[in-house]
């Protein structure tokens, strides 16, 4: 029935996009997010569908969308370089099998990403994309956030619809990428065009919002607790009323630490001392270890060449009399652990290198459009806040993914596209009215070019003929109406 | 039982979406905003009353030092 119900839903999703070809691209981030093939157990589970949705998404743009905005910007570039730095690290892997196992998903994310972009030149095309990506990751979250309430968390154990805890229903990145979408969705409760925000809409955001809060607490993951605490933090940057809202926070920080489960509390304490805790001596371990393999592969050693990895990692505690207890475990064929490190191993320092700028460029990038058009009001005053939430969810996605190996995370891509599209929307479409010292005003520009052409104009020559006496006397004279002083 | 509601509510507001981006004018262009923009202007005040005090009506005006 689950299945019929799936099939349906794509089938008409894509007979909808031969109206639409966009559709086709929002057909293919539900078919990333949600995994219908993952859900289904067996109709869909045996079809290349994301394949076939990303060649109708690109054939639709091809044929029947507009191209005059499609020159690439330099993010896109960096993209593509990134890509092909991708294949060459995955030809020459240490461990090639695994190696090509991982790329057969990433070049698809970063295909999607690069492409992404150039669909979207209408403000209902980038809003139509993030409803999509977030009522996507919802189908995740709510589900997360309603078995919490029910007392059914844990780390690895929340059940979120799939047996397997990895891609995007991996704890640690559902609870990172929950927690990012959060400015979002207060931004669609607040500004959204095709879901205008009414009383419903706004419960509905407000919901998810709350059920994404739940996440970390139901996977019980560190990672989503410092996120919420950065989340909080920027969000305070973007508040009008920061006491009210600091007042709100409180408020809900006591009243609500007392229905946190004591798991989830015990969990959090290993923040502090790491070296008691396993998981996190682990890390730091194999942290270590990427900045010895760097050293000797600085070009990168492809896709999964943290299996290479043999660890001695340090556990020593000290006990409540003061004696400290030494222990030393061993480990091999950990993860990474942090997007940063496996960009490092994996990619190397130019890979590193490359996902940073493209990062932080897009941050940057988003922090100039806020700034920029803080002050509009009226039909351009979605511009600014849109620009803060894209911003925001980035900033929370680079915190989150020092404690996750989500650097090729399709999720993450799909904003950094949308923060493209919306970047070149906004010096398309909107006009600038912001004071800029190097700003040439049009005026200036014509008076300017009216000078050079004064001055290339040649000065009329003498006439030939001498001018008769009757317009010599009118040129000499004076005119009727003046006075004379002689 | 949440996993089939859950999945159900996301899958209705996906369809909305897609029905509301099918049926949208401004999905393929961008609607060209005209580089216009009008100030509103409120309704003007009438006059508190119709004759002013002083010379009109002969009353004193308010502040004046004769009556």
């Amino acid at each position: 029935m689950r299945d019929l119900f799936l099939i349906g839903f794509l089938v008409g999703i894509l007979l909808a996009g031969f109206r639409r070809p966009f559709l086709f691209v929002l057909a293919y981030i539900y078919v990333d997010i949600v995994s219908p093939q993952r859900l289904s157990y067996y109709l869909l589970s045996s079809i290349p569908v994301s394949l076939i949705v990303f060649i109708a998404a690109f054939l639709g743009w091809a044929i029947a969308d507009d191209k005059t905005l499609s020159k690439p910007s330099p993010r896109q570039i960096i993209l593509i370089i990134l890509l092909l730095y991708c294949g060459y690290t995955t030809a020459t892997a240490d461990f090639p099998e695994a190696a090509l196992e991982k790329w057969d998903w990433v070049w698809k994310a970063m295909v999607f990403s690069i492409f992404m972009p150039m669909t979207l030149y209408t403000r209902v095309r980038i809003e139509a994309v993030l409803l999509f990506m977030l009522i996507c990751m919802s189908s995740i979250a709510v589900v997360g956030g309603a078995k919490t309430v029910a007392g059914g968390g844990g780390y690895g154990t929340l059940n979120l619809m799939v047996a397997n805890n990895s891609g995007m229903y991996e704890s640690s990145t559902i609870s990172a990428f929950a927690i990012c979408s959060i400015p979002l969705i207060l931004y669609m409760a607040k500004y959204s065009t095709l879901a205008r925000p009414t009383i419903f809409t706004r419960l509905y955001w407000y919901a998810l919002a709350f059920a994404c809060l739940l996440i970390p607490i139901g996977t019980q993951t560190r990672t989503g607790l410092l996120c919420i605490v950065l989340a909080a933090l920027l969000e305070l940057r973007a508040a009008k009323r920061r006491m009210l809202y600091l007042g709100i926070i409180g408020a809900i920080v006591v009243a609500g630490i007392p229905f946190l489960p004591k798991s989830y509390t015990q969990r959090m304490d290993t923040i502090q001392g790491y070296k008691g805790d396993a998981s996190a001596s682990t890390r730091i371990a194999v942290w270590k270890w990427t900045i010895n393999y760097a050293k000797e592969h600085p070009l990168g050693g492809g896709f999964a060449a943290y299996i290479g990895n043999k660890l001695e990692i340090d556990m020593s505690y000290k006990t409540s009399d003061g004696t400290v207890v030494k222990v030393i475990g061993y480990d091999a064929g950990r993860s990474f652990h942090n997007a940063y490190f496996e960009m490092l191993g994996e990619q190397g320092y130019p890979g590193l290198l490359m996902f940073l700028s493209i990062h932080l460029i897009g941050i940057f990038r988003m922090e100039s459009i806020r700034r920029t058009y803080r002050k509009e009001e009226g039909a351009n005053g979605w511009v600014s806040p849109l620009a803060a939430a894209l911003q925001h969810s980035h900033l929370i996605y680079m915190l989150g993914c020092s404690f996750v190996g989500i650097a090729f995370q399709p999720y993450i891509y799909y904003i950094v596209a949308v923060e493209i599209g919306f970047d070149r929307y906004v010096q398309t479409y909107v006009k600038r009215r912001a004071w800029n010292p190097f700003r040439k005003r049009r005026r200036d520009v014509d008076a300017d070019e009216n000078l050079t052409n004064a001055e290339i104009v040649e000065p009329e020559p003498e006439p030939a003929v001498p001018v008769s006496a009757a317009a010599e006397r009118r040129r000499t004279q004076p005119r009727w109406g003046s006075i004379n002083t002689n | 039982m949440i996993d089939t509601l859950s999945l159900l509510l996301a899958h209705f507001l996906l369809a909305f979406v897609a029905v509301k981006v099918l049926i949208h004018p401004d999905v393929n262009e961008e609607p060209l905003q005209s580089g216009r923009h009008f100030k509103p202007i409120l309704p003007k005040k009438p006059p508190a009353s119709g004759r002013r005090a002083g010379v009109e009506t002969g009353e004193p005006r308010p502040g004046a030092p004769r009556a």
